[in-house]
């Protein structure tokens, strides 16, 4: 694959937005945008935007860096790719393309990170960039847990569906408020509530709720250590696989600071 | 055992929302908490940020605004394509004369109470592990999710030393706890870095110098590697006692409380 890259313009601005909606959905945390997001950014002097290009001219990915003239700073914000492309062999180009403009402009310090993409690590380590753990940190808190648990419905749904060979009732409760979902052969919905019995139950606070969902724990790890409680008929084999569905491990990502 | 209360003698304040002309006070706050920052910039962010006057509450004593957090609305993708809304708290801060009177804590509630009745079941925000602060959000039920990674290159260091330099003195300007403890400190300190060599400043006159020459006998002089400095001094996740004791940071001379407001320097962390 042969990969080409340029320096974003206006007009890129739409296909740029697309390209960040399909590759955050690979994440939990990103945040939306809109195309007044990317034309301010577009806009900006001090920002430097390249794109990769593939050989049948596609944009297959993009890297936004800052140069701040005054401080002779530069800082390499976020590294987009396709996730149908192999991340790496996009991202190097960028990210020497980045780096090399910058450098060009003679930044006396280069940093870059992100809360948290693990992929392009490899890639500043080989530039020779010192890793470093930081304490700033991303906290998360509900409010208002039966609204959550709402919202979160059409998610676990969606999830169930992925769950082949199993059919039934199950049921989130997390500080004494509950999510019900019932999955049939033909379809899953979320209902409101239901007096046959639950086929598949998790107990568990707000607090384990909140990890669970940014995938930041393992939800057997946590059954195992009595961070969540399941009550289910089911073996222990399905039990797991039921929770693997329906809390994934993802890679917890923002690009976002406010 | 009655825990004893980290508060202070309690005063009066009030607290009321964002008015047009509260960036002049607002930005001086957030200079003191955040770095320079002007009005002008503060109401650019909140038009970029569509923060709405109801969305800012503001503490203040005497009609002087003494302390802010602010509100701002995200969706954020929390799987399967699906984006929920979370109410972004920011710009948590107080002035540094009226901290320990729980105005801020106040503030955060009143904060969470408006966005709940706004519609928002949860809340987010981004914050340091090793400020006050933090303390106060876990109170309030919020859970650490993620620590964030940097990646840095230095290819030129004695300019981002003498910026640091700069810096310092634009912060001092801004904090009155900083200027109030180095009021009577007049010292001088030698920082041997194994990547780059020796790079001397001094605290006199009310500021920071850089020094050229490296002054006949400073008062502190250390020696570390760059990775150790940057992990102290920018990311704050490296305690100087640790970085002694794993003998990453050699002290080679200084009297102990020189080097209490040297690691506070570095830090710029001021608060008891």
């Amino acid at each position: 694959m042969q990969i080409q890259t340029r320096e974003a313009r206006k007009e890129d601005a739409q296909q740029m937005l697309n390209l960040y909606n399909d590759f955050a959905r690979e994440f939990e945390g990103p945040a939306s945008r809109d195309l007044k997001t990317y034309r301010r950014l577009l806009r900006r002097k001090e920002r430097i935007n390249w794109l990769a290009i593939n050989e049948q001219r596609k944009m297959v990915g993009y890297i936004s860096s800052r140069f701040d003239k005054r401080r002779r700073e530069g800082y390499i914000g976020e590294i987009v790719v396709d996730p149908t492309q192999d991340f790496e062999k996009v991202a190097k180009p960028l990210v020497d393309r980045a780096y090399n403009t910058l450098v060009e402009k003679k930044s006396a310090v280069i940093a870059a990170g992100s809360l948290r993409n693990p992929r392009p690590e490899k890639i500043f380590e080989t530039l020779g960039f010192i890793g470093l753990e930081s304490t700033s940190v991303f906290m998360y808190t509900i409010l208002n847990t039966q609204k959550f648990l709402n919202e979160l419905a059409p998610i676990l749904a969606s999830r169930l569906k992925k769950m082949k060979g199993w059919t039934g009732l199950a049921q989130i409760e997390c500080d004494g408020h509950k999510v019900l979902i019932q999955k049939t052969e033909e379809n899953i919905d979320p209902i409101v509530w239901s007096n046959q019995p639950v086929d598949f139950k998790v107990t568990l606070s707000r607090g384990v709720l909140i990890k669970l969902i940014f995938g930041i724990v393992d939800p057997i790890e946590a059954n195992q250590t009595g961070q969540l409680k399941v009550d289910t008929v089911q073996n222990p084999a399905t039990t797991n696989q039921l929770l693997r569905v329906l809390f994934p491990k993802r890679q917890f990502l923002i690009m976002d600071y406010w | 055992m009655k825990e004893k209360s980290s508060l202070e003698k309690s005063i009066e304040y009030r607290i009321r929302n964002y008015k047009s002309g509260d960036e002049i006070h607002l930005a001086r706050i957030f200079s003191e908490c955040f770095g320079p920052t002007t009005p002008r910039l503060l109401r650019q962010w909140y038009r970029r940020m569509k923060v709405l006057p109801e969305d800012v509450f503001i503490g203040e004593v005497d009609r002087k605004p003494v302390s802010c957090v602010e509100m701002v609305s995200k969706d954020l993708h929390l799987g399967e394509g699906v984006y929920v809304r979370t109410a972004g708290i920011s710009g948590v801060c107080t002035d540094s004369d009226y901290r320990h009177k729980g105005i801020v804590t106040n503030l955060l509630k009143l904060s969470l109470n408006h966005a709940e009745n706004t519609g928002a079941s949860n809340s987010s925000l981004y914050t340091g592990l090793d400020i006050p602060a933090h303390r106060i959000y876990s109170r309030l039920g919020f859970v650490n999710v993620m620590t964030a990674r940097t990646y840095i290159k230095y290819l030129d260091f004695p300019f981002v030393f003498a910026r640091w330099i700069r810096m310092l003195n634009r912060q001092l300007k801004d904090s009155k706890i900083a200027t109030r403890k180095l009021q009577s400190w007049e010292k001088s300190i030698a920082i041997e870095l194994q990547e780059v060599g020796l790079l001397t400043f001094r605290f006199r006159r009310g500021r920071f110098q850089r020094l050229r020459k490296p002054p006949k006998k400073p008062d502190i002089v250390f020696s570390t590697d760059i990775l150790t400095y940057t992990q102290i001094l920018r990311e704050g996740v490296f305690e100087w006692d640790e970085a002694v004791n794993t003998k990453k940071i050699t002290l080679k001379r200084g009297e102990p409380s020189d080097v209490e407001m040297l690691k506070r320097i570095l830090r710029w962390t001021w608060e008891d």
